[in-house]
């Protein structure tokens, strides 16, 4: 359990330390320059996360695949007294997550750089105020890295709820017209969210410390605490329903997703494209491995919840007026495909829960980027409003359709590897008698109602007669495009060549299913083959 | 030329060209359109795009020819080119088979496509976004090929669902002229339609990927029967997702219905993919995996019924349309019911048989209503036509040939392989409904010979339009006079089509060589010879009852529209607006659909989406009430509320800290 890679620990000058941090550095230099300087301060935030994004090429290139555990950990003492440590450690599941994280702020601060002035509630920060806003953004970077990388409860509590202060106030500072309240709204639901997860936190700590008298909130030796037996399966069934309301919030899972299109809706672009499914890896690094009894009893209700999470958010983005929000729900029925990938337990539903969380990364931050681009030039981005535009902005209108079939999961495309896995893994649990076929029926429809929800969108956007006040629009420019490349090249990279990013989790994948999945889930997966 | 093994590496660049054209367009098209003006710009997109198509044939060619010099159990290959998804026990990689089916309809695909695409280059000559048609054109053919080339279910779902997008892209092809919201509707439709096919394809590859613990068409057919068992829930069950599939693809009940809207993209578009290629892709799914079929008796015996009742039914909803690419579109929707039927009683070669042969005489018809839709400035209502003839006489020559194949008229085309069609039905024991089954053929028969005439003599032969347009009450006749054949190009592929509906299944190569020719790949394994109607028992009657349905279907029609069309088709009183309005199926699912899941979606999005939220909220604005009545603080500050929550941590915290010391 948890074997430490040494050779990785010797050769790690704390790389993931320097991962981490290295945003925060760059906060630090933010605020040595004066007000004001724009160019200065989106060259200094562009230096910042590229370096970030070096450093998790280290990272890439010195990963070994072949073991399984943990690599370039780092541990010191904290708070030794409470057991609480800065521990810090990726395996192949959270690789990729780090260097996403990183990919995408880079083009997040590169967006802004490109940001033409514009006021307040533009969702684009003025010149003036850009410095604040990149420090907010960076510091986000850090906290999501953290939440990525800690291995530790507290600490990792603390990244996940370090997330909310610089997202609290991008919003509450350069949100749209309704900015308040989202962040009120935000900042509650998803604080009150987490603190279950605190109070289940202690609460295992505490059982186990009344066990083997002493303190301690590293993961590995919890998980392993719990596997013998320490904890018994009625308290387990309360833990993980502590852990799982923290992070079905956070996911966002229906029905307590409502704070999401409110939040993201009115956040500015930079944030809702870095801000990464952090509920769900935290679900698949401590709600599952913690508690796999608990979680193998409500499997089959996390499986109906998450297909119905699937068709209904799909639904409901029909019914929306506006781009950004027909998106946004999107997110929340690519988060039902996820959790029924998670719910699975088996290695193809995690892998593929994985490459759903990457794609959602890759598909909807080159989606809420070319949304900003365009909300750069309309100042709206409501339906109605809009009409005619592939006519008048073709290298756009182009993104944009090769963006939508990802998102409505093309094969060829990396929304088709992440659906497909998903459903695989859910069928093959139904198939071996864990959960019921129905939900993932249910769930597949969900390939369908994608397609009626973005079509229709773009129907009404793209298709018909340019609108007189839309003739004058410009088509993005080389610039613009050269930011969303990158994801457009990943989304058939990953469609196309899945394993050059699945073969650095399959020991980790391995792993998870030994730690969360019983023997009758295994036997009975076995025996279907 | 003697060699020992197919070329199978040839597979990369029968893909590889077509692909190759579409990024050429896509990325160079419009920028050389400007450099070098529009005649020559074109001139250069149009050959290219052409070029691909018909070096893929080429190659194509080549595979047979090796083929054909091998022994029949050499005829079989497979290319591998790379993983694709390797996870676990989940093991697909990019496979592609290369035997005679697939080269039958590599052939077809590149052979067809490619005159089409030359058409096209005169069909779309004054259209302002050639490259764009150029693009979508060429990437059609790439994902075609995918799909015929596949060797397993998954890279088959690539071409599958990518001709789908490609179809959806050519129906909204002229997004933003008068039509703009009913093109770029029908075309959403054919997506959305499409897709509820397609999730049976998917539900079908998880079950077979779990039980079969392989995607690959080989191992599939080859282990079908001791995995499955014959006649088990399961066995059916898979063959029925995959046949939901095909429906959804090859417009069969129930989910034809988007077919007669695609016909509003540009007339080479509904000759190529909508009904010459992409709509076959059903039969030829069906049979590519037909071991699985025949293992599933009741699934045989749902596709030959719902085969032949769509054959029926849109046969006779073509009597009541009025637009001349809707009667084709209806017409191909019974044709394609025909293969179904054939698939159904177990004679899958003779379904591809009508595949190959429908191919040509359905563009061909297609393409001369291209013809005629250029000289009349693409005004399609066959009311307001006649005695074209005169003006358009190669496309009228032409459409005859194309009127005599698709009713099934010796010599042509179409003869052989609808006969061939009525002697498996007619001869299959698989289900006691046979009989019936045989004389829905045969009625059906007629119907086409009775539409078809209809079509061909309204536009042709019928008095001129201008003495036709009293029939309609007076309405005002077209302001244009109609041209004349003015592309080369059209014409050219016209004649060679033509000549191709009239010499193939007879002549080059014969019904007996196809038969030879599938016979590895298209035999059925399961099912002894004795369920199959392969006797030469029934053929006179089988023959007789055709030609007889045939002659009737044309006798009846000239006999009728001899003058015209009678004023009460033509306002669609009665029976023919019953007809024109698809008995009402049409509307149905548009309410279902729309209406009603309209509805549906605004209890769930508005209603209970509100609902939850205001909850949300409901909770929120309690919560202050309250602290406002606990504390007596103003409130609305997120720092109150932030310290609040951090408090009430803070003591959860020690009263669990001092609980866990004691």
């Amino acid at each position: 359990m948890g074997g430490y890679n040494l050779a990785a620990m010797e050769w790690a000058v704390k790389v993931l330390s320097w991962t981490l941090w290295t945003p925060l550095i760059g906060v630090f230099l933010l605020l040595l320059i004066p007000r004001g300087q724009r160019v200065l301060a989106c060259a200094v935030a562009i230096a910042a996360t590229l370096t970030t994004l070096g450093l998790t090429g280290v990272l890439v290139v010195n990963f070994d695949p072949s073991t399984t555990g943990y690599q370039f950990v780092e541990r010191v003492p904290w708070l030794p007294d409470y057991g609480i440590a800065y521990l810090l450690g990726i395996d192949g599941i959270s690789l990729w997550l780090v260097v996403l994280t990183a990919v995408l702020s880079v083009l997040a601060v590169v967006y802004v750089t490109l940001a033409p002035a514009l006021p307040i509630g533009s969702n684009t920060p003025s010149p003036e105020h850009t410095r604040a806003f990149l420090c907010h953004l960076l510091l986000l970077e850090t906290a999501l890295m953290g939440v990525f990388m800690a291995l530790d409860l507290v600490l990792f509590y603390v990244f996940f709820e370090l997330t909310l202060v610089p997202t609290y106030f991008l919003i509450a500072l350069w949100g749209g017209e309704r900015r308040g309240y989202a962040a009120l709204k935000f900042f509650l639901y998803t604080f009150f969210g987490s603190l279950f997860m605190l109070l289940a936190a202690l609460w295992l700590a505490f059982i186990h410390y009344r066990a083997t008298n002493e303190m301690t909130f590293e993961l590995m030796r919890l998980q392993q605490f719990v596997a013998e037996g320490g904890v018994p399966l009625d308290v387990q069934k309360w833990l993980f329903l502590g852990f799982a309301l923290a992070f079905a919030v956070k996911l966002p899972l229906v029905p307590f997703h409502t704070w999401w299109p409110v939040a993201m809706g009115e956040a500015p672009i930079p944030v809702v494209v870095i801000f990464l499914k952090t509920g769900a890896y935290a679900f698949l690094r401590f709600g599952m491995p913690l508690f796999p009894e608990a979680a193998q009893v409500f499997a089959p209700l996390g499986m109906a919840l998450a297909a119905v999470a699937v068709v209904y958010a799909a639904i409901t983005a029909t019914m929306q007026f506006d781009m950004k929000r027909v998106a946004l729900y999107a997110v929340v029925s690519h988060a039902g495909f996820i959790m029924m990938g998670l719910f699975a337990l088996n290695q193809t539903g995690l892998v593929g829960s994985v490459v759903q969380q990457l794609n959602h990364g890759v598909t909807m931050g080159a989606m809420f980027l070319l949304l900003g681009m365009l909300h750069w030039r309309t100042r709206t981005l409501e339906i109605n409003q809009l009409g005619g535009l592939k006519a008048q902005m073709p290298l756009f209108s182009a993104l944009f359709l090769m963006v939508m079939l990802a998102l409505v999961a093309l094969p060829g495309t990396n929304g088709f590897i992440g659906e497909f896995l998903c459903l695989l893994g859910a069928y093959q649990a139904a198939h071996s008698g864990q959960v019921a076929t129905l939900w993932v029926v249910l769930g597949a429809t969900g390939t369908i109602l994608s397609v009626v929800y973005m079509l229709w969108m773009f129907q009404r956007v793209f298709y018909g007669p340019t609108p007189e006040r839309l003739r004058s629009l410009p088509d993005l420019t080389p610039a613009e495009a050269a930011l969303v490349l990158p994801l457009v090249a990943l989304i058939f990279w990953i469609g196309l060549r899945p394993a050059h990013f699945t073969h650095s989790l399959e020991q980790s994948a391995t792993q998870w299913v030994q730690q969360v999945a019983s023997e009758p889930w295994r036997v009975a997966h076995d025996n279907s083959e | 030329m003697e060699t020992h093994r197919l070329p199978t590496e040839l597979v990369i660049f029968i893909l590889g060209l077509p692909f190759a054209g579409c990024l050429f367009h896509a990325l160079f098209g419009g920028w050389l359109v400007r450099v070098l003006g529009e005649r020559a710009g074109k001139w250069l997109v149009g050959a290219v795009g052409t070029g691909v198509v018909f070096a893929a044939l080429w190659l194509s060619i080549v595979l047979l020819q090796t083929m054909l010099n091998l022994p029949e159990e050499a005829r079989r290959a497979n290319h591998t080119l790379a993983d694709w998804l390797a996870i676990g026990s989940v093991h697909v990689p990019f496979e592609f088979i290369i035997d005679p089916l697939s080269v039958l309809m590599c052939l077809v695909v590149t052979g067809i496509g490619g005159l089409i695409h030359l058409y096209a280059t005169g069909y779309m000559a004054e259209d302002t976004d050639y490259p764009r048609f150029f693009t979508y054109f060429n990437l059609f053919i790439f994902f075609m090929l995918t799909l015929v080339l596949a060797g397993n279910f998954l890279v088959m779902f690539i071409g599958w669902e990518g001709v789908g997008l490609c179809s959806y892209l050519l129906i909204g092809y002229f997004y933003r002229n008068a039509d703009w919201k009913y093109n770029t509707d029908s075309a959403n439709k054919a997506f959305i339609v499409n897709r509820i096919g397609d999730l049976g394809f998917l539900l079908a590859m998880f079950i077979i990927l779990v039980i079969f613990g392989s995607l690959s068409f080989e191992e599939v057919n080859k282990r079908a029967a001791e995995v499955l068992g014959v006649g088990t829930g399961i066995a059916t069950a898979v063959a029925l997702l995959l046949f939901l599939a095909a429906t959804g693809k090859s417009a069969q009940l129930p989910l034809y219905f988007w077919l007669p809207d695609a016909m509003a993209g540009p007339t080479p578009v509904s000759a190529l993919i909508h009904a010459a290629t992409m709509v076959t892709a059903g039969v030829y799914l069906l049979t590519r995996v037909h071991p699985l079929f025949e293992i599933a008796p009741a699934a045989m015996v749902v596709v030959a019924v719902v085969g032949a009742f769509t054959a029926i039914f849109a046969a006779s909803i073509a009597l009541g349309q009025t637009d001349i690419k809707r009667v084709l579109a209806f017409s191909t929707v019974s044709q394609l019911g025909y293969m179904f039927l054939a698939c159904g009683v177990g004679a899958f070669w003779v379904g591809m048989f009508h595949v190959a042969t429908h191919a040509f005489f359905k563009a061909l018809l297609f393409l001369g209503a291209g013809s005629v839709l250029i000289a009349l400035h693409h005004r399609g209502d066959i009311r307001q036509m006649g005695g074209l003839r005169r003006y358009l006489p190669i496309t009228a020559a032409t459409m005859v040939v194309g009127l005599l194949a698709i009713s099934g008229f010796p010599p042509f085309s179409g003869y052989w392989s609808k006969e061939a069609i009525l002697l498996s039905a007619y001869g299959s024991r698989l289900t006691e409904w046979i009989p019936l089954l045989f004389w829905i053929g045969i009625a059906t028969a007629l119907l086409t010979a009775f539409y078809m005439t209809r079509l061909t003599w309204l536009v042709f032969f019928a008095p001129s339009f201008a003495s036709a347009s009293t029939h309609t009450g007076g309405e005002t006749p077209p302001g244009h006079a109609p041209g004349r054949e003015r592309y080369w190009v059209v014409l050219g592929v016209l004649i060679v089509l033509a000549i191709g509906s009239t010499l193939f299944g007879w002549v080059l190569p014969s019904e007996t060589d196809i038969h030879e020719f599938l016979k590895p790949v298209a035999t059925p394994v399961h099912l002894g010879s004795e369920m199959l109607g392969e006797s030469e028992a029934g053929k006179v009657l089988v023959t007789g009852a055709a030609l007889l349905a045939a002659l009737l279907g044309l006798g009846l029609g000239i006999a009728r529209y001899r003058v015209g069309m009678p004023p009460r088709e033509t306002q669609l009183q009665g029976l023919w607006g019953v007809l024109h309005r698809q008995w009402g199926y049409d509307g149905a699912m548009r309410w279902l659909g729309v209406q009603l899941g309209g509805a549906f979606a605004w209890v769930i999005g508005v209603l209970i989406e509100g609902l939850i939220d205001g909850l949300v909220d409901l909770v929120g604005v309690l919560t202050r009430e309250l602290g406002n009545l606990v504390r007596g603080l103003q409130s609305g500050y997120v720092r109150s509320y932030a310290l609040m929550m951090m408090l009430g941590a803070l003591i959860m915290l020690i009263v669990a800290f001092i609980y866990g010391w004691r």
